[in-house]
């Protein structure tokens, strides 16, 4: 009962916090923040230590927005006492009515620049990402609008002048009519951050079309999933700290070379100086996950395998990652309904193509001009910008859910402490 | 062959004018396009671009076409483009000597780990290797040895003060390419520049040598490292059957017309009485590694079958630990089963090495070491 009432009122809190309010658990997060970053601004002051320079460099971002938040909140309190002080004269109150709307405007901006700070950033965020394209449901066409998935993604990209690798192309040789098609296809970026910007593409995508092989002029719907993962740098960071040490069982990119199974792929048959296959396909298979990779874009076969080794260090970090997510996710969900993430499973975007339109399931974007977002185009990046903005929106309620969370946890604690007594 | 489907060729013609011709050799889109890619990767600047399929019309459009012709006629792409990757080397091919394969590059990459670690942890001493390669070829499994042994970077500091590796063939052809390559790959900085002196390659009848005195085999090898025993004798030597290589054999048709029948079939002159013409040279190998008191002695087979037969061969010699590894590098180690049998093959993945270890000390490492592994 109390739980429930809990929920009540922590939701009403976040439907009366007009966007220029902040809910006191983000702000208070935010002070505990402020606070350790002064003290640790002193202490280096006195005491230099790289590893509290770099905490420092981290915590800036939200002082700093605390900061400029919570001197425009003061001021507009100083406004409004003036204001409603009697014994302020008119001019004064004049002047004071102009600030006032300044500060008023100025304070919704200044709320979500604090809430955007308080995000900590993905941990794959810096890194280069790899884009996987796989048909799902409907055939050939899904592998006919595969195809023009990954057009639009090479095409954004050139637009944006990110080099873009295409390392992995498996053509569909099964679709009828020709149309180009593909089962399975990587478009690799290299430039560092492309991660951040792809990340908003992962999951299924919806087409809505009367394909190309129909006959009687039905529409049909087919998917096809997209992946998205961080790309490594050929070599670890070697002896270092963190995530790209692979050597380091902690690390989320190490792998047990015991789980791993390599094969070269060939035809069955005689093998060795019988045949001269030019592939030097190699496949990796992670026996616990049964995590399958393969590659076979360059004629060297060692080039392949630390090509496909690292592809599977990203998917099982990957994977761990979007492990972790669920257990937040689901603890959130305890809380509060409806806020989580969307996972691979999930029906993300449709391409609605009888009525020109792209449809966003997450931020509920709507884009009239389906050809210039297929054609990689500004209406795109307008749809990505909208998931972007989504994503931090849950973010935030999901910071909110898990303050909720601990809270409810205190309560019960110190509940169960009067009942012993 | 069976005919290619002309729903495949139209599919590639819209893709690609060159693919149809490709298919002719590769079979399939995928790797169609992947060689065609190598190619166009060839002739024009290394290009880094995500475009798929259609190209511009260039000037050395020219060049590619002509690649294409040759490809679709059967010609080896190894051939064509002059070289092949192998571990981190790139290894020149020309015709007359055999193309490295894939299989070679596994097993041999897995033969250099267990060289370091038999020297590291059965012998802590040790600084030197001593290694010969026969029926050398391209030298790409010497080649490739050395760049494991004693890599070329210095902060990966090789095990060994002193690594000799000779690698012997009978074709001219064959030492030329070999030097030639070792060269290439210093230049490629792909070797440690210490590989001039360690590695040499020289002129040598194996089959020769087998027939010759105990003495004479030992002064062939040991001349010029009488001090070293002789660590690993390490070959890939011609093992096709005359059956095989005939058409409709599982020789395929570009092997037999591109590449060389010396370097692929032994010859029929017969000098091991009971042995099959196809395992002429392991009957001339294992002879060469009892005399020569070599302690491991590694060759690539063709198939099951085979690897069985040298099995065999080898018991019959001496006490030994001999293993049969797979293509997909697993190791099936000599159980003492009947001859025929093919227990541990039950996956079909086929034989590809056999490995013969002599050294009582390594035997007991290896055996130590397979049990840990699994």
């Amino acid at each position: 009962m109390v739980a429930k009432q809990a929920i009540r009122r922590w939701q009403s809190t976040i439907t009366t916090n007009s966007e220029a309010e902040i809910s006191p658990s983000l702000l208070e997060r935010a002070r505990k923040i402020a606070a350790e970053h002064s003290k640790l601004s002193g202490a280096n002051a006195e005491n230099y230590d790289m590893a509290t320079a770099k905490r420092i460099g981290e915590l800036g971002p939200v002082t700093a927005a605390l900061k400029e938040y919570e001197a425009a909140r003061d001021c507009l309190t100083e406004l409004n006492s003036l204001l409603t002080d009697p014994s302020t004269d008119r001019e004064l109150r004049d002047l004071a009515h102009a600030d006032l709307d300044t500060a008023q405007s100025s304070l919704p901006r200044l709320s979500a620049a604090l809430k955007t700070s308080l995000i900590p950033p993905h941990p794959f965020a810096t890194f280069p990402a790899l884009l996987e394209i796989h048909p799902g449901a409907g055939g050939s066409e899904a592998s006919i609008f595969a195809h023009d998935l990954l057009q639009m993604y090479i095409s954004l990209c050139t637009r944006l002048g990110l080099p873009a690798t295409l390392t992995s192309y498996s053509s569909d040789d099964s679709a009828p009519g020709g149309s180009p098609a593909l089962s399975e296809a990587t478009l690799e970026l290299s430039t560092p951050g492309t991660y951040d910007l792809l990340r908003t593409e992962a999951g299924v995508h919806r087409v809505q079309r009367i394909p190309a092989t129909e006959k009687k002029g039905r529409t049909h719907t087919s998917a096809v999933s997209v992946l998205v993962l961080p790309a490594l740098p050929e070599q670890g960071g070697g002896a270092g700290d963190g995530d790209l040490n692979y050597d380091d069982p902690n690390s989320d990119f190490y792998v047990n070379p015991a789980d791993v199974k390599a094969d070269t792929l060939r035809a069955s048959g005689a093998g060795g100086q019988h045949v001269n296959k030019t592939e030097s396909a190699v496949r990796l298979t992670h026996i616990p996950t049964n995590t399958v990779v393969k590659c076979q874009e360059s004629r060297s076969q060692h080039k392949n395998r630390e090509k496909a080794w690292n592809v599977l260090r990203s998917k099982l970090a990957q994977r761990r990652r979007e492990e972790r997510e669920e257990q937040i996710s689901n603890m959130r969900r305890s809380v509060m309904g409806g806020v989580g993430r969307t996972g691979r499973e999930d029906k993300v975007r449709t391409y609605n193509y009888s009525q020109s339109r792209v449809t966003d399931h997450r931020s509920g974007k709507e884009s009239l001009n389906l050809d210039d977002v297929m054609s990689g185009g500004a209406q795109l990046e307008v749809v990505m910008d909208s998931v972007r903005e989504w994503m931090r929106e849950s973010e935030v309620l999901g910071m909110l859910a898990d303050d909720e969370a601990k809270r409810l946890q205190e309560e019960k604690e110190n509940r169960n402490g009067h009942g012993k007594k | 062959m069976p005919r290619l489907p002309p729903v495949l060729i139209s599919q590639a013609a819209r893709l690609d004018r060159h693919l149809p011709l490709l298919l002719r050799e590769c079979r399939d889109l995928n790797s169609a396009r992947n060689e065609l890619r190598w190619m166009q990767e060839a002739v024009d600047e290394p290009q880094r671009e995500g475009s798929i399929g259609t190209r511009s019309a260039g000037p050395h459009d020219h060049a590619l076409a002509s690649f294409v012709k040759r490809r679709a006629r059967g010609e080896p792409i190894q051939y064509i483009l002059g070289t092949q990757p192998f571990g981190e080397l790139d290894i020149k091919c020309r015709p007359g000597v055999l193309i490295p394969r894939p299989e070679t590059e596994v097993y041999t990459t897995e033969l250099a780990r267990i060289i370091q670690k038999v020297q590291v942890e059965a012998e802590a001493t040790s600084k030197h290797c001593y290694i010969v390669d026969f029926c050398t070829g391209t030298g790409c499994i010497a080649l490739l040895l050395h760049s494991l042994l004693k890599p070329p970077t210095p902060q990966q500091h090789g095990k060994f003060r002193q690594l000799r590796i000779r690698g012997f063939d009978i074709s001219q052809h064959a030492l030329r390419l070999s030097a030639e390559n070792t060269h290439h790959n210093l230049e490629l900085r792909a070797l440690h520049k210490d590989a001039v002196q360690d590695i040499c390659f020289e002129h040598l009848d194996l089959l020769a040598l087998a027939q010759q005195p105990k003495e004479k085999i030992i002064t062939t090898l040991y001349h010029k490292y009488e001090a070293q025993p002789l660590d690993l004798i390490v070959s890939n030597p011609p093992y096709i059957s005359p059956q095989q290589y005939k058409p409709g054999g599982s020789t395929t048709k570009s092997v037999r017309k591109f590449e060389p029948k010396l370097a692929l079939v032994p010859p029929d002159s017969l000098l091991f009485d009971g042995v099959d013409q196809a395992d002429q040279f392991y009957a001339a190998l294992i002879r060469i590694a009892v005399a020569s008191r070599a302690r491991l002695l590694v060759v690539e087979v063709g198939d099951t079958e085979q690897a069985l037969r040298v099995r065999d061969m080898c018991r019959a010699h001496q006490e030994a630990w001999i293993e049969i590894w797979k293509d997909d590098n697993t190791v099936v180690s000599d159980t003492g089963v009947p001859f025929d049998s093919r227990q541990g093959f039950e996956d079909r993945i086929d034989a590809r090495v056999v490995a013969m270890w002599f050294d009582p000390e390594w035997i007991k490492w290896r055996k130590q070491s397979l049990v840990r592994r699994n």
